[in-house]
């Protein structure tokens, strides 16, 4: 959905700086639509550079190319397909934590949604593997867990 | 005020970024260029430094439930119950969402539900495979049998005694029984014997909502009695049973309950016809039946039959009357139940379906006639015990696999070989296409095929 840019930031840039150090640009517009940023901006004032402890450099140029296409009203299901397309799971997951901290609802619940398909019958140990969860149960407890309910532990993929 | 507010959630946004931080310097020094396709084990011994980190920076576990819910809303029942064994934690919080009836996770396809002695079986549409589950809890017993469904629940009798019957619904995926409290009494009509078998009074159950919500206490159940001339009215609230006979000549087919309103076929010699009842006003005495509608006349040709139907859109509120012809060639003559009634016997050969046609009312003519309708994009599951309405938005699948204006049906006409009185598959109201789910015969269980008419319920774990 395109963003109605306010004429006061219309075509103003704001200079993010990530935790390992490194300055991206984008537009005002865009930066409203990450709730951090906004109140960043609002406590710090936009002609500074805004600091990001917690985003690096290599997921925010991500994150500012799907808000780019964003604030234009681009975004569509081929292209988020492609957004997700080339990431592995940690990558996405990376985003996924950048995205909730910058508060940047569309990217955030877009990026579940992908996790969810990610995990989709998938092996518990793959979701173990996957949030890097260890197994506290014991063995006993373990094996009565996939008794339990049948629902959950018939058609399992193969882990890939 | 508003500058405490401001202070306040700098502070909270500072905690967060701070937490964070180890978070993503954590998951920095974790990440490998490239995946471990070998999936090999992580070493045994963790130092307690990254076990404390690693619990701490656990995505599942700290982060808020609202955003967790995020992430299972994309995920099927499979999966959603399947996190409760990743660890203690995530149990709890999974287990404590369904507790709060706070669960989130895709809605499901309806499935077909059958028993045989020990299993419950389950034909799925999205696999097109039945799949079975022995459970750890006891089967099913013998004298229990599903009459019905309405959303999640299958609606259950109990006949084990022999002057009075029970009911209770049973929830498939959680395997949680909500007993109805008062027994139906069977004052004369006891249970047909039939080859030294006992058979349930009651063949059919409708309920008006499912058990465990508000709107249930003020509910009903109406059953359809095994001679096709008596319905038995529970009323939730005042827990009591009704008994209505039909006129004399005539019997109920079909019924249907959409709020506080019961729809019933009623059949006799000429023609059949659909009856209201209203179920609110019964102070004095049992509820009185009006006529809605003549139901359309449209007779099956020589040698096809016709199942007669109702069902409704839940959402809108609306009925349906639905027609399965099929045709038939029974082995020795034909049943005859009650007057007016005929009953296909059994069929050397499968039956095949010919035709399905659904009919809403069209109120604007005077009397009320049903019109012919397209389902356009929604999609019909029609049972011999259970029929359901939806719309394609509401089911979660693979959108090729429903296509709009399509009838799943389930239906059992019965066979010499009973796995082939099984007739699952799909009705196409666009080019009267018909397509078959081929059922395979289990190894295990060969009386699936009698021992229970298929059921359409939607699995979900409220």
């Amino acid at each position: 959905m395109a963003q109605e840019a306010s004429s006061s930031t219309s075509s103003k840039t704001i200079s993010l700086k990530t935790g390992d150090g490194e300055i991206f640009e984008i537009e005002a517009s865009a930066a409203k639509q990450m709730k951090t940023v906004q109140r960043l901006i609002d406590d710090l004032g936009d002609d500074i550079t805004i600091p990001l402890h917690n985003v690096f450099s290599k997921e925010l140029p991500k994150i500012i190319e799907y808000y780019k296409k964003d604030i234009t009203g681009e975004i569509t299901k081929d292209f988020e397909a492609e957004f997700v397309k080339d990431l592995n799971d940690d990558e996405v997951k990376v985003l996924f934590l950048a995205a909730n901290y910058l508060d940047a609802n569309k990217l955030f619940e877009f990026l579940s949604q992908n996790i969810a398909d990610r995990l989709e019958s998938k092996s518990v140990e793959y979701v173990r593997k996957y949030f890097g969860v260890e197994n506290d149960f014991t063995p006993e407890e373990e094996s009565k867990l996939r008794e339990e309910r049948a629902w959950s532990f018939r058609g399992i993929k193969e882990d890939e | 005020m508003a500058d405490v507010q401001e202070f306040l959630m700098f502070i909270v946004g500072f905690l967060m970024y701070k937490e964070l931080l180890k978070l993503t310097e954590h998951l920095m020094s974790e990440l490998t260029p490239e995946p471990d396709s070998t999936g090999g084990e992580k070493p045994k011994k963790l130092t307690e430094h990254r076990k404390s980190l690693m619990e701490e920076n656990n995505i599942l576990t700290n982060l808020p439930v609202d955003v967790l819910e995020l992430i299972t809303k994309g995920l099927s029942i499979n999966d959603y119950l399947a996190l409760r064994a990743v660890c203690r934690s995530c149990r709890k919080t999974i287990s404590n969402s369904i507790e709060n009836k706070r669960c989130f996770h895709l809605p499901e396809m309806p499935q077909v539900f059958l028993r045989s002695k020990y299993s419950r079986y389950f034909f799925s549409l999205s696999k097109k495979k039945l799949h079975h589950h022995r459970l750890a809890t006891p089967p099913l017993r013998y004298t229990e049998k599903c009459i019905g469904s309405i959303k999640g629940w299958l609606i259950m009798i109990d006949y084990s005694k022999i002057d009075f019957v029970k009911f209770f619904f049973l929830n498939p995926v959680t395997d949680v029984k909500i007993m109805i409290p008062s027994k139906l009494f069977l004052p004369t009509y006891r249970h047909s014997t039939v080859g030294g078998n006992i058979k349930p009074p009651v063949i059919k159950m409708v309920a008006s909502s499912k058990p465990n919500c508000d709107s249930f206490s003020d509910g009903h159940l109406v059953g359809l009695f095994r001679d096709y001339c008596h319905i038995a009215i529970y009323k939730l609230f005042e827990k009591s049973w009704t008994i209505v006979e039909s006129d004399k000549d005539s019997t109920f087919l079909n019924m249907e309950i959409i709020g506080t309103k019961l729809y019933v076929i009623v059949s006799d010699d000429s023609s059949q016809k659909v009856l209201v009842y209203c179920l609110k006003d019964s102070i004095n005495g049992p509820p009185k039946a009006k006529v809605l509608a003549e139901c359309p006349s449209i007779s099956p040709s020589i040698s096809e039959w016709r199942l007669s139907f109702l069902s409704k859109d839940e959402a809108l509120r609306e009925l349906y009357l639905i027609y399965v012809f099929y045709y038939a060639v029974p082995l020795n003559g034909n049943r005859h139940a009650a007057p007016g009634l005929k009953f296909l016997s059994e069929c050397g050969e499968p039956a095949q379906v010919t035709k399905i046609q659904m009919f809403k009312l069209d109120t604007n003519k005077d009397p009320i006639e049903w019109q012919n309708v397209q389902l356009e994009d929604r999609v019909a599951f029609v049972s011999n015990l259970c029929n359901i309405v939806m719309s394609r938005d509401e089911l979660n699948c693979n959108k090729d696999l429903t296509r709009g204006n399509t009838i799943y049906f389930a239906l059992h006409c019965r066979c010499t070989n009973p796995w082939q009185g099984l007739r699952l598959g799909m009705f196409c109201l666009t080019d009267s296409s018909i397509k078959y789910f081929p059922v395979e015969k289990s190894k295990h269980d060969d009386d699936i095929a009698y021992r229970n008419p298929p059921v359409w319920f939607v699995p979900n774990l409220l």
